[in-house]
């Protein structure tokens, strides 16, 4: 019932009911966007012509040279030889390791497992204090250099935007309240992991911040956020890490900077108990079966649900699904019984 | 003519606020007056764009608007610029 004729004449909450039982089609198709709508016409416009081409998720660095506007000028290709600008070479290299990681765990091919361009913007604005994905591309600025710097130069930040691209893709968590919490919490989440990662980290030795290396001498805090600690990381750092201290005002989308850290504790305590590389794959597995709405709720249903499939499938530990369970209960998250 | 400017969202997620006096030319207010009153939709694909509540104080009025990443006009973005 649910195929590209007639979902978009069915109604969202219905669509929505489908997807929380496990309908792909229909979370699919909740998930789009009018852009993403736009792009498949044009795609199915070209299928009259040819066939649909794979990309290779190759790497374009454009230089916005201070300006605001992205692909101003191109500054290094895939597979061309490094440049004299030094942030060029780092988002480079730091986006091609984050493309390499989702291709090497989970065989994703670029963001849209379909070789999606991954380009870049560097020197974005004056002293730009930001760094974003806006649905198709990267963006960096240079920091103001009193607070922060290089944001295109640092692993986590590179892999956090990146993986909106990614969520973008597999379930479009609506940049809003809880299930725009959940789409910086996977960010976070995936920056996490692919910083360590880059940096031959265990959790052992890491220290589980984000946004470490972007922060200067001056600015008041260690990092941006924390995933062991939500609220510790600066003098400006107000994540809750319990559902007691939920954020239920307006700001910032209704909180999705602010709300994260409850599910960014719950992260880092199953990662302690049951290792990064399980929750890798039980975190990315949980975003697959998400929809566009999804909140803390749904969220928890269906990461329990995804460990105990991957337990009974030999991929993670057998005691993955209790530790997941037992982080979230700590957060303050707990499975209502129906 | 006073301004408020206060940004939020970012990847830091941290907000800030800017504020102070325009000195624009006649012209130069009623461009701005116009880009307030007849914002571009906001680009809901943007994932850590900073959002921009603006408002001015005209002598008779109040005016606000929001802007983020993708439709915010130069000649506010350099309010914060200097
Ligand atoms: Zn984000």
């Amino acid at each position: 019932m649910c195929d590209k004729h007639h979902c978009f004449i069915i109604p969202p909450q219905i669509l929505e009911g489908l997807a929380r039982r496990g309908s792909i089609s229909c979370k699919k198709t909740l998930n789009d966007t009018h852009r993403i709508l736009q792009k498949r016409n044009t795609v199915l416009n070209h299928l009259l012509l040819r066939e649909i081409e794979t990309g290779d998720g190759n790497r374009s660095i454009y230089d916005s040279q201070n300006k605001y506007e992205q692909r101003v000028q191109l500054a290094r290709r895939e597979e061309e030889e490094a440049t004299n600008d030094q942030v060029v070479n780092k988002a480079y290299d730091t986006s091609g390791f984050v493309r390499e990681y989702f291709k090497s765990a989970f065989d994703l091919n670029s963001v849209d497992n379909n070789g999606l361009e991954l380009i870049s913007n560097v020197h974005y604005g004056k002293d730009y204090n930001n760094a974003y994905w806006d649905g198709d591309e990267m963006t960096y600025g240079d920091g103001d250099n009193k607070e922060f710097k290089d944001f295109a130069s640092a692993i986590d930040v590179v892999a956090h935007e990146l993986m909106h691209g990614v969520t973008q893709f597999l379930a479009n968590l609506e940049y809003r309240s809880q299930s725009g919490a959940l789409n910086e919490h996977f960010s976070d989440v995936f920056g996490t992991i692919v910083k360590q990662k880059y940096l031959n980290q265990n959790i052992k030795n890491a220290d589980w911040l984000i946004g470490d290396t972007v922060v200067t001498e001056a600015f008041p805090g260690v990092a941006i956020r924390s995933m062991k600690a939500p609220g510790t990381a600066n003098d400006f750092d107000t994540q809750p890490d319990h559902m007691d201290n939920y954020y239920s005002g307006t700001a910032d989308n209704q909180g999705v900077h602010i709300n994260s850290g409850i599910p960014n504790k719950a992260f880092y305590l199953s990662a302690i108990e049951i290792g990064i590389d399980d929750c890798a794959l039980i975190w990315f597995e949980t975003l697959k079966v998400l929809w566009r709405t999804a909140d803390f709720n749904d969220m928890l249903e269906k990461i329990l649900e995804t460990s105990e499939r991957l337990m009974n499938e030999d991929k993670v530990c057998n005691t993955a699904s209790k530790a997941v369970s037992e982080s979230f209960a700590t957060v303050g998250l707990v499975q209502v019984s129906v | 003519m006073k301004y408020e400017i206060h940004v939020e969202g970012g990847f830091t997620g941290i907000p800030k606020k800017y504020e102070g006096n325009i000195d624009i030319s006649e012209k130069d207010t009623s461009r701005l007056l116009d880009l307030m009153n007849n914002p571009n939709p906001l680009d809901n694909d943007i994932r850590d764009g900073f959002l921009y509540h603006v408002t001015l104080f005209d002598t008779e009025k109040t005016i606000e608007a929001q802007f983020d990443e993708k439709t915010l006009p130069p000649i506010i973005r350099q309010l914060m610029t200097g």
